[in-house]
């Protein structure tokens, strides 16, 4: 930069930066937009359009082959790793299955009515009462018991992940700064990208769907943990170590508290997108809701595959309310204690 | 200091402007209008062989109606339209597109005239869509499509075969020695069966088969979601050496390297297929499947000349392996595997007229 600007005192330059300095930034895109058009037309009639990337400098293809070689050696080589994960989820994800469906219907929907009730008031109790009936009577509640299986586990391992990654890039700016562009890239690499990879790693069914379904879901869950964390005031911080915290109980005892209604909220965005994932997660053989739209989907009966998801929207309004409204009872009960 | 970088990018801009323009005057070929890419042109065809007469003005030619075909989204389909698109386009010279759709889709853009040519039509898994559309006129039959396939309940890899010589047939899968080989966690003590993709009539007949066997005590059917997740759990099961039973079918990419890179594999002996067993439980093997190329109605007023072509295409077994064999071997694109198949095999020059089968390699070559 030193020698884009020269010395005071140096006429020439000065002229020019005068000049420029006149022109308003409309006027330096809009003669860069002509600028631009010029190249184009110029540069389309000296090569043609249509203009291809010269081959010799491709190498797309050569790096694909390569990522499919590791793909398979990590399948192989790394089998007495990846073997166990897959069979403890797996194994986790049938009890879990199995108690869900073990617990009858009338229980359940009992149950999930006085928490809806007791969390987030009259209406929406009765929204949970009814709409979870709706559900039994679409024929859909063996298929929604295994989806909110597939859902607790997705959410568990999601935010077993999320507190100590949150937490973790909350104290660190050079940890937040590297997580960013991965949370980025999961939340909008392509979910059929990493399906097929997963099928390879944890074989076919649940494993492989709750690897994806985290992937995609468990962004939020740690951004907002980080921000819940860097969010609580400076001035609480302070007087905390005022009086002799240590940097553990500060964050355990101050930074977390306060940070939990907001790493509700993330808590509460994954959810949501975990139940997005269902349908997707439905293609490696996972059961539940999304397998119902799958089906559905392939044998061309909408009306079937609206019955699905209109289960999967019941379900996620339930949760969401209900975990919403945690969230601000929560958020109510530090403000309170704050006044 | 943001003016400053202005003028940097400005002064660049302007360098390069004037390079370029220079470099423009100085080129005699160079034209103002953009030339056309990608497709051969015409003058250069006539440049290189003036005396051909046959040769259409203009390949593919735009005054033409274009014709679109279904791209099926799994290997044979994609190769099978990617050969015959390249004929239509550069040997009948009509303006060509693409779609990629799966199956109930594809059939439906087939029906609704969005595309006009669909290159495999598999009727025990599309019956029923495809004889309503039949009766109501909008599609038509255009001859046979693969003519050499299979399909089978029951595969077990070479070397689980070989490690277990009396694993012979289906029955045998009651024994514990042989189901217990493929229990997972998520298979409840029993063999798991990798099923076909959900919805399709195979996932229906399979669970039926297992059912009529008697095998419902030692085999239990996984839904594998979808065909991409279905042949990546054998891929990495046939990688890992690991004993797996599956349904599949060929000829397939994946069935190819099985054959040719995981040593092959083995089909668990059934009862041969007959209409009687068929219709009673369905206890034997699957017979062949019946595929077909389907157009659409319109495709008879609008380019009455492929009909002959499409009712001559015959992608037997010979055909469908060099292809598919090619791809899996050079790892290449659909395209290139057509462009291949084109200009390396002689079969499908007896489906089309000698001067369209000139045309088709002349424009390749150009």
């Amino acid at each position: 930069m030193a020698l884009a600007s020269p010395p005071i005192g140096n006429g020439m330059g000065r002229g020019v930066r005068d000049w420029f300095a006149g022109l308003s930034d409309r006027y330096i895109y809009g003669g860069g937009a002509i600028i631009f058009l010029m190249l184009a037309w110029i540069g389309a009639s000296l090569w043609g359009s249509n203009l291809e990337f010269p081959e010799r400098f491709t190498f797309g293809k050569a790096l694909a082959v390569r990522v499919d070689d590791l793909i398979f050696w990590i399948t192989v080589n790394l089998a007495f790793i990846l073997d166990p994960i897959s069979d403890g989820i797996l194994r986790f994800l049938v009890e879990l299955e199995d108690f869900f469906q073990w617990v009858p219907w009338p229980v359940t929907i009992i149950a999930a009515t006085a928490i809806a009730f007791k969390v987030a008031g009259r209406r929406m109790g009765i929204f949970a009462l009814v709409s979870l009936l709706l559900l039994g009577g679409f024929g859909l509640w063996e298929s929604a018991m295994e989806t909110m299986a597939l859902i607790a586990v997705a959410v568990l391992i999601s935010i077993g992940l999320a507190l100590p990654i949150g937490i973790l890039a909350a104290r660190s700016d050079l940890v937040d700064a590297l997580i960013r562009p991965i949370l980025d890239a999961m939340q909008t690499m392509p979910a059929f990208v990493y399906l097929v990879p997963a099928i390879m790693f944890l074989g076919i069914g649940n494993p492989a769907a709750v690897l994806a379904t985290v992937i995609y879901a468990v962004p939020p869950a740690i951004r907002l943990t980080n921000l819940g964390i860097r969010q609580v005031s400076p001035g609480t911080v302070e007087a905390a170590r005022a009086f002799g915290t240590t940097s553990r109980q500060l964050l355990v005892k101050v930074q977390i508290p306060m940070a939990i209604p907001t790493i509700m909220a993330g808590i509460n965005q994954t959810t949501m997108m975990a139940l997005a994932m269902v349908v997707i997660a439905s293609l490696v053989g996972a059961g539940g809701l999304g397998d119902d739209v799958n089906r559905a989907l392939s044998q061309f009966q909408p009306g079937n595959a609206l019955n699905g998801g209109i289960g999967i929207v019941i379900l996620a309004i339930i949760i969401d309310r209900v975990t919403q409204a945690a969230a601000k009872e929560r958020q109510e009960a530090l403000m309170g204690s704050r006044n | 200091m943001k003016v400053t970088k202005y003028v940097w990018i400005f002064g660049l801009m302007a360098l390069m402007a004037m390079g370029l323009a220079a470099c423009g005057a100085d080129d005699p070929t160079a034209t103002p209008t953009p030339r056309p890419q990608a497709t051969p042109t015409p003058t250069a065809m006539m440049e290189e062989q003036p005396s051909d007469t046959m040769m259409a003005a203009e390949c593919p030619d735009d005054s033409k109606p274009e014709i679109v075909f279904t791209d099926l989204d799994w290997t044979s389909g994609l190769i099978q339209a990617a050969i015959a698109e390249q004929i239509v386009q550069l040997g009948y010279c009509y303006p060509t597109d693409g779609i990629l759709l799966s199956t109930i889709p594809g059939m439906q853009a087939l029906v609704n005239g969005d595309t006009h040519i669909s290159m495999e039509i598999w009727i025990p898994n599309q019956i029923e869509a495809w004889s309503t559309a039949l009766e109501q006129g909008t599609v038509e039959n255009a001859g046979k499509s693969l003519e050499d396939n299979w399909q089978a309940t029951f595969v077990i890899p070479q070397y689980t075969k070989d490690a277990n010589p009396g694993l012979v047939s289906v029955e045998d899968l009651k024994k514990e020695e042989y189901y217990s080989l493929f229990e997972t966690v998520d298979s409840e003590g029993k063999a798991r069966l990798l099923n076909c993709i959900p919805g399709w009539e195979c996932e229906k007949v399979n669970l039926e088969k297992i059912e009529s066997y008697g095998l419902d005590d030692y085999v239990e059917s996984i839904n594998p979601g979808s065909g991409a997740a279905l042949e990546a759990e054998i891929r990495a099961s046939l990688e890992k050496e690991e004993d797996v039973l599956f349904y599949y079918w060929g000829p397939t990419t994946l069935m190819h390297d099985a054959q040719t890179k995981y040593g092959g594999y083995y089909i668990l002996e059934e009862e041969e297929y007959s209409d009687e067993c068929w219709e009673t439980g369905k206890k034997c093997a699957y017979g062949l499947a019946e595929v077909y190329i389907g157009i659409n109605s319109d495709l008879k007023t609008i380019a009455p000349d492929l009909i002959p072509f499409l009712e001559a295409w015959d992608f037997n077994a010979g055909n469908q392996l060099a292809a598919e064999g090619y791809k899996a071997e050079s790892n290449a694109d659909i395209d290139d595997v057509a462009v291949w198949f084109l200009q390396n095999t002689e079969e499908w020059k007896t489906w089309v007229p000698e001067d369209i089968a000139a045309n088709v390699l002349h424009n390749l070559a150009g």
